[in-house]
């Protein structure tokens, strides 16, 4: 039984959709990428499973039961995301915030928290209000994991997280979930970073689905090809391109979907086309991208 | 217009006291004041304002019952105060309070009475020539707002210089008297028993001179009230 | 891994606890008000004042009516609080349904409501002790400085329904601004015009009402429907941070 089951789920607010006809499943113990840009709804979709939000239309399943207002979802579910500091009492000291949580959650880790709490050199009287932007997404990281629920959803967790404080999130995250496991979502801009701890990743483009794949698929779902121009179109005849970009009179560089044989990738590296790996991030970028060029196209002037 | 004023205003301010807190609780912003708001202080902060209240149960209930404003409770029928000087009955009358009493020697003569505005003389001659002015100050039962304060009314100073009697105000002082009155919880529910407010005597006293028969007092002099016999 | 099963009951209890220190800053103003209440109120209300031949004459009118009233305003103020955005938030940041958030608050209310009406009934003795060692006891009319402890119980019960009444009114006030924005300009106009109709006569068949026991009836009666009402209402809508 998958833990979440999503069909053709949209929200509308006012006319427009932030999700569109969506459907999926998410199955238990995995961890999810939830990636997209800025508006393709993927706060929306994460507030829609935990049950905030009530969809204007389709259906959404979470351990077999519509979230809006269970309390088997509530109990099982975290949600934590860089709004925190509206839904944490602006007067409780962090020591308390922790000790209140840990009171609703029967798997909650004391000792984890309390680490955790430590290693990131929190001092206990102060106020979540107080802190800083980076500090406060650590916070309710510590939150979000010492919980243990069976389904964890962070939204931007390294939100004003500096580098290294990143790093040991990620690394945290992903010792955790080895330890516990549990289906943990991730909504995450940093994608390059973040994509050696995901397992799935599920791309959202205007609030429909994209892709829902293995990373491991998506790292070999498209090839880029560079070479001259008309030597690129032949190869790219009939073939997805998912993102093209031009150099000087007679250089092109193209993002094509990974159809072809071995052969032919042969053939094409003789006639002198470089052929290169795309990465993850870049691949989600071109596949959520409005037009095919880049940005340099509005510096092009010909 | 006091009893309305005050009330309002307290009533604002505590909407605005509400509403600074209120702003605490809803956005961020700092105050610094909020160092103060622990949950351990918010105990204490009870604590000391349950056990302050138990403490002044205690205390109330062990102060001695008696030595009290006077009560207007039963309010006294009204006392003819000018009957009373006429027939010389003022002694004997009950609800009348003697606060002072002086006696003079003084002959025959003219004798002239320089008295502070607002104090009422009532003069009357005597029958005999004893050579003795007798002066009272004498008051009814007097209250405000169902308060008795009769016998914290202090009597005006009366001196005998020569032929001159002079009568003067007690130094201006302040009378502040206190009353409770039963919270509206109570009020709905016990019957509605409501005070009977017994208004303030007019009179706030009277200074009430006998003076002998051959003594002669200028009876155009306003303020002084001849009394016959 | 294991799904961890939970009750209604349970959850509900749990934020209810939790509510005490969530809603701190509400407490914390309930003392404040009252506290400063008889503070400033140590004036009394003069009621009247004389002057002539010398003396001033002024009567100051005590009682506790100035703090029971601004806590039942403070009871409005939370009742409607806990209807807020910010309040929810903190409710569904851990474990919770509606119901179980409708359940906790009033719960909390319910509790602040009567320490609160006990306080503020009890701050007459205070006030009382406070004008003896200042005036004296020459200076008080004996009239009511005792209260026998029959009014006191008396006067909490009373003070307990009427904050009750205070906060169930608020909390569904709250809760109509949560279910649409437009009720902010809604409601004064509707209060206007249900002045004009029987509005009157209902506040009067609860604050002229001489029993206790139909009083207590009337008012539990209105909380109750004010409160069952809002946790419908509340139950459709959405939890925005």
């Amino acid at each position: 039984m998958p833990v979440i089951e999503s069909n053709e789920l949209t929200k509308t607010y006012g006319r427009l959709p932030a999700i569109n006809n969506l459907s999926f499943n998410i199955k238990e113990n995995k961890i999810t990428g939830l990636i997209g840009r800025n508006g393709a709804g993927k706060t929306t979709l994460l507030k829609t499973i935990a049950g905030f939000l009530k969809p204007t239309s389709g259906k959404i399943k979470v351990f077999s039961e519509n979230p809006f207002n269970s309390l088997k979802v509530s109990a099982n579910l975290i949600f934590i995301d860089d709004n925190m500091n509206l839904a944490l009492p602006s007067l409780l000291r962090l020591v308390d915030i922790l000790e209140s949580a840990g009171r609703f959650y029967p798997n909650w880790d004391r000792e984890l928290a309390t680490r955790l709490f430590d290693y990131f050199d929190f001092d206990p009287r102060q106020r979540h209000r107080s802190l800083s932007k980076g500090m406060r997404s650590t916070f309710n990281m510590i939150i979000g994991l010492s919980a243990r629920c069976a389904l964890t959803i962070l939204d931007e967790p390294t939100t004003g997280m500096d580098a290294a404080v990143r790093k040991d999130f990620y690394k945290a995250l992903l010792k955790d979930y080895i330890a516990y496991p549990r289906t943990i979502i991730v909504s995450s801009h940093l994608l390059s970073e973040i994509e050696d701890v995901l397992e799935d990743i599920l791309l959202l483009k205007d609030g429909e689905k994209c892709v829902h794949l293995p990373v491991s698929e998506l790292k070999e779902l498209a090839v880029g090809l560079r070479g001259r121009v008309n030597i690129i179109n032949e190869l790219a005849r009939g073939r997805q391109v998912y993102y093209s970009e031009t150099f000087g009179k007679d250089s092109i560089y193209i993002v094509v979907k990974n159809e072809f044989t071995e052969a032919a990738l042969q053939s094409a590296r003789l006639a002198g086309v470089e052929i290169t790996p795309v990465a993850v991030d870049d691949l989600s970028v071109y596949l959520t991208a409005r037009s095919k060029g880049g940005i340099d196209n509005v510096f092009k002037r010909n | 217009m006091n009893t309305v004023l005050f009330p309002g205003l307290l009533i604002v301010l505590v909407l605005l006291l509400l509403a600074a807190l209120g702003s605490l609780t809803l956005k961020r912003g700092g105050f610094p004041a909020t160092n103060f708001l622990t949950l351990k202080n918010l105990r204490w902060v009870f604590a000391v304002y349950t056990i302050v209240l138990l403490l002044s149960m205690a205390v109330l209930y062990n102060l001695p019952q008696v030595g009290f404003s006077g009560s207007t409770r039963f309010p006294v029928a009204s006392v003819d105060l000018f009957g009373a000087a006429r027939t010389g009955k003022l002694e004997q009358t009950p609800g009348v309070f003697a606060k002072g009493k002086w006696s003079f020697d003084y002959g025959a003569g003219q004798l002239e009475i320089a008295r502070e505005p607002e104090i009422m003389i009532w003069a009357q001659r005597k029958d005999t020539e004893d050579g003795k002015l007798e002066v009272g100050f004498y008051l009814a039962k007097t209250s405000l707002e169902g308060v008795d304060y009769t016998d914290k009314i202090e009597s005006p100073s009366v001196e005998l210089s020569g032929s001159r009697l002079t009568v003067k105000n007690a130094s201006h002082y302040q009378i502040k008297l206190a009353k409770f009155t039963p919270d509206f919880t109570v009020s709905q529910f016990s019957g509605g028993a409501s005070e009977q407010i017994v208004g303030s005597s007019s009179l706030p006293g009277v200074l009430f001179l006998r003076f002998p028969k051959n003594v002669n007092i200028d009876n155009r002099q306003s303020g002084i009230l001849f009394v016959s016999q | 891994m294991s799904l961890s099963e939970t009750s209604l009951f349970q959850v509900a209890k749990r934020q209810y606890l939790y509510k005490f220190k969530a809603c701190s800053p509400l407490l914390f103003a309930l003392a404040v008000v009252q506290v400063l209440t008889i503070l400033t109120a140590q004036g009394g209300t003069s009621s009247a004042s004389t002057g002539g031949s010398g003396i001033t004459v002024s009567v100051y009118s005590y009682s506790s009516n100035l703090v029971i009233a601004n806590t039942i305003l403070w009871a409005f103020f939370a009742g409607f609080i806990c209807t807020t955005q910010t309040t929810k938030s903190i409710d569904f940041a851990y474990v919770s349904n509606r119901l179980s958030s409708n359940i906790s608050s009033i719960g909390f209310l319910l509790t602040a409501g009567i320490a609160g009406g006990v306080l503020a009934t009890l701050s007459g003795t205070l006030i009382r002790v406070m004008v003896f060692f200042k005036l004296g006891s020459k200076n008080i009319a004996p009239e009511n400085f005792f209260v026998p402890p029959q009014d006191l119980l008396l006067g909490c019960l009373a003070a307990i329904l009427y904050i009750t009444l205070s906060s169930s009114i608020g909390y569904f006030v709250g809760t109509l601004i949560q279910v649409s924005k437009a009720f902010i300009v809604l409601l004064p106009l509707f209060l206007v015009l249900a002045m004009r109709l029987s509005l009157g006569t209902l506040i009067d068949a609860v604050t002229k009402e001489n029993s206790l026991l139909l009083f207590a009836i009337k008012v539990l009666a209105i909380s109750v429907l004010l409160v069952w009402s809002s946790a419908l209402l509340s139950n459709r809508l959405e939890v925005r941070r």
